[in-house]
């Protein structure tokens, strides 16, 4: 039997899918006290980004990428780029595994072993991933209803905290005109909105493709509100220099909560958020990549397969990168530039492309005959 | 069988797995916590931090609050000397043996006159570092020494950092001195568009000057040239800045009248907005201050109910005081301090930042012939319980 989603629950993945570590850092910093700006302005990259791969999906409506790749562009060639995705899911998996590792280490565990919490929390979401896709999608669901409550109430704090909001920290709206930050922060394209790419794999398993398309560009729309929201906070709480220095404002801008001298130190939250944000966010990368693998070698998913991304995914994540700006700085300059922009963009662009025209081709044989 | 021992090892990893997290392998009871509840930073004459913590420990508070009766509870401090702040920060930790510095309960941090000269850009830096260390914690300077600060024992309350946090949040809910936090001073620290950073001043009042039990003043601010610190200024000028930024709440104010009476009167609502121009090249800054207020004593013969517009005379009095305040407090930025550190550069900046760009090499000189013009309106919204002075 074949899983199936609800489109409710594919609008949560691709919400939660983005948000889980871009609300950790300050993303568009260059933009200084514009970022919620940039974040706004680049949401119409998401919505394009969206349409693409939903008008690949209507021509192929019961396959992933994977397939996809190999009808449009040949065995050959689409098998390769298929193949790419199968390991760029893979790294994103691991990449994230490590974002999620470092901050908590840096936040709550200092004395434990990287190794330790690698395997606690891989283990536990490899185990969801093995209980099947659907169980996943049923856990962001409802761990976004979780989320939004949370996020309410922290915000509600965060507001009536007496002397620690400065809208005045906001100020110069766009002094450069909006060109020049915009064009900086070109990376917003494929961090946050770019990460959606993960909704290929999902859009076959939808059981009302009718609806795919308002859940997605909803799923969208709620992202960029809420992490515009996010940044503003950070903003007016931190201040926009302080916020692009700290390696994870999310945190920093939480600890500014003291209501009436009682309501202090929520660290909990932030790792509860943290670690539900992680489950869903890895757990979809890296149900992604073992789906992939299984697709390229003609099988079904099993708990080998699953075992052997795991071990795979956390060796990759250990060993990423030396230190954490290291890890950072390859997140941020070289993974946008030369990971995401080409497999976010420019191969679903260009299968667009070369799938027009052969439908053009097909449709010219056709009335020939 | 075999089933039966696949679980047997699955139970065995789950089990084993736990030991090795925080709560058992490194586990820390709250006996063996030194809980640090205000820190306090110097710099020594041979060039070294001296941090001294006025720590809370379960030892402390010992055989319950009953028995403690008759002798005066010891707060337990360290002191700690480095080459830099972490260093001094954990200078002490061999000294207190089995016990773990805690820095999650911190309230306050103080940072003495030669640490402040010296630059408090590395201590700044070191605690945003730490992530125990919360991004709302105050932090203040001090004229002399810290520590002094420290280990001044008050009779109202033997931890002098609980003492702190209630001026703390009484300042916030007033609003008369600025309170500034960590995640401010850092901002500030770090922006690039010549703004001066100030933080809150804290000192032991002069002996015999007040009969109370009180023991720390929360008064004025420190003023900084980039990260070193430069000047005290009295609590005037920081309720001048208060005025300016608009960030008063409640205060009371004595006022004057012609006749010779006198009366008070507390404010209740305080908005200010600041607009900035530029004529010809030349910045020029006018600042609006509403106020509004109610009676609270008045001496004389005046019935407010038959003749509303004798409150005219008050709100002119509190009108001229206040206006008073807020203009010296402009003259010591500008003759005395000469430098910016009501923030005018940055309120310019941020409406004009264009044309902000161009001067903002000579903003020094610049503000010293600023023009700024203050008006202030107040309005008497209510004269209290009476209706006539008695």
């Amino acid at each position: 039997m074949q899983e199936k989603i609800s489109p409710y629950q594919l609008f949560s993945v691709i919400f939660l899918v983005p948000y889980g570590s871009a609300v950790l850092y300050f993303i568009a910093a260059e933009a200084e006290q514009d970022a919620w700006i940039m974040i706004l302005i680049y949401m119409i990259a998401g919505f394009l980004l969206q349409y693409i791969y939903i008008s690949l999906y209507k021509d192929y409506p019961q396959d992933t990428i994977m397939h996809w790749m190999i009808n449009i562009f040949g065995k050959v060639i689409g098998g390769g780029f298929a193949l790419l995705y199968a390991l760029y899911f893979a790294y994103i998996a691991a990449r994230v595994l490590r974002d999620f590792i470092t901050i908590i280490k840096i936040v709550a565990f200092f004395t434990n072993s990287v190794i330790i919490l690698n395997i606690v929390i891989t283990a536990t979401i490899f185990y969801g991933v093995a209980k099947g896709v659907e169980n996943v999608c049923r856990i962001a669901s409802s761990f976004f209803i979780l989320l939004l409550m949370v996020s309410s109430i922290l915000l509600v704090f965060f507001l009536s905290t007496p002397n620690i909001i400065h809208w005045h920290n906001l100020l110069p709206i766009l002094p450069k005109g909006i060109v020049e930050p915009a064009l900086k922060s070109w990376r917003l394209i494929t961090f946050p909105y770019g990460e959606t790419v993960i909704a290929t794999m999902l859009y076959s398993k939808v059981n009302n493709p009718k609806r795919i398309k308002v859940a997605a560009f909803s799923a969208i729309f709620v992202e960029g509100l809420i992490l515009s929201l996010t940044s503003i906070c950070y903003i007016v709480g931190l201040g926009p220099n302080f916020a692009g220095k700290s390696n994870f404002p999310f945190m920093d801008t939480l600890r500014l909560i003291r209501v009436s001298g009682l309501l202090d130190r929520l660290d909990l939250f932030i790792i509860i958020i943290l670690t539900l944000n992680a489950f869903v966010k890895i757990g979809i990368f890296a149900y992604c990549s073992i789906a992939s693998t299984a697709q390229i070698m003609g099988k079904k998913i099993n708990l080998k397969l699953i075992f052997i991304m795991g071990v795979i995914i956390n060796l990759a994540a250990y060993f990423m990168a030396e230190n954490v700006p290291q890890h950072l700085k390859i997140g941020f300059q070289f993974t946008p530039k030369y990971i995401h922009l080409p497999m976010q963009v420019i191969i679903p662009i260009l299968a667009v492309m070369v799938n027009f025209f052969k439908k053009r081709a097909k449709k010219k044989k056709t009335k020939i005959a | 069988m075999k089933k039966v021992i696949r679980k047997l090892i699955c139970l065995l990893i789950v089990t084993a797995l736990p030991l090795y997290t925080t709560a058992c392998r490194y586990k820390v009871d709250i006996q063996d916590l030194a809980i640090v509840m205000a820190m306090g930073v110097d710099y020594t004459d041979e060039g070294k931090y001296k941090v001294s913590y006025q720590m809370f420990t379960s030892s402390t508070f010992q055989g319950g609050s009953g028995e403690a009766k008759g002798e005066a509870m010891v707060m337990p401090y360290f002191q700690g000397f480095g080459m830099t702040l972490t260093e001094a920060m954990h200078d002490m930790e061999e000294r207190l043996g089995k016990k773990k510095l805690h820095f999650g309960q911190l309230k306050v941090i103080i940072i003495g006159q030669k640490a402040g000269a010296e630059g408090i850009s590395l201590i700044i830096d070191a605690l945003a570092r730490l992530s125990e260390i919360k991004t709302n914690i105050p932090i203040y300077a001090t004229e002399g020494e810290a520590q002094d600060i420290i280990m001044k024992r008050a009779s109202e309350d033997p931890i002098t950092a609980n003492i702190i946090d209630n001026m703390v949040l009484r300042q916030v809910h007033t609003g008369t001195q600025p309170v500034v936090y960590l995640a401010q001073i850092a901002d500030k620290l770090s922006s690039k568009h010549n703004v001066v950073p100030i933080i809150g001043a804290i000192s032991l009042p002069e002996e015999g000057k007040v009969y109370d039990s009180s023991s720390l003043e929360l008064n004025g601010i420190a003023v900084f040239q980039d990260d070193k610190l430069l000047d005290f200024l009295d609590k005037d000028v920081a309720l001048g800045c208060q005025y300016i930024w608009g960030d008063i709440k409640i205060i009371t104010t004595p006022i004057k009248l012609k006749d010779g009476q006198k009366g008070s009167v507390q404010l209740q609502h305080c908005k200010s907005k600041i607009r900035t121009k530029f004529i010809d090249g030349k910045p020029e800054v006018y600042i609006n201050i509403k106020i509004q207020s109610s009676l609270t004593d008045i001496t004389g013969n005046m019935d407010f109910s038959k003749k509303p517009e004798l409150l005219n005379e008050i709100e002119e009095a509190n009108k001229n005081a206040i206006e008073k305040t807020v203009k010296e407090t402009i003259l010591t930025a500008k003759n005395d301090v000469k430098l910016d550190f009501i923030g005018f550069g940055d309120m310019i900046y941020k409406q004009h930042p264009k044309e902000f760009e161009k001067i903002k090499d000579k903003w020094e000189e610049i503000f010293i012939e600023l023009p700024i013009k203050v008006t202030v309106e107040v309005e008497i919204k209510d004269t209290g319980l009476l209706r006539r002075p008695i």
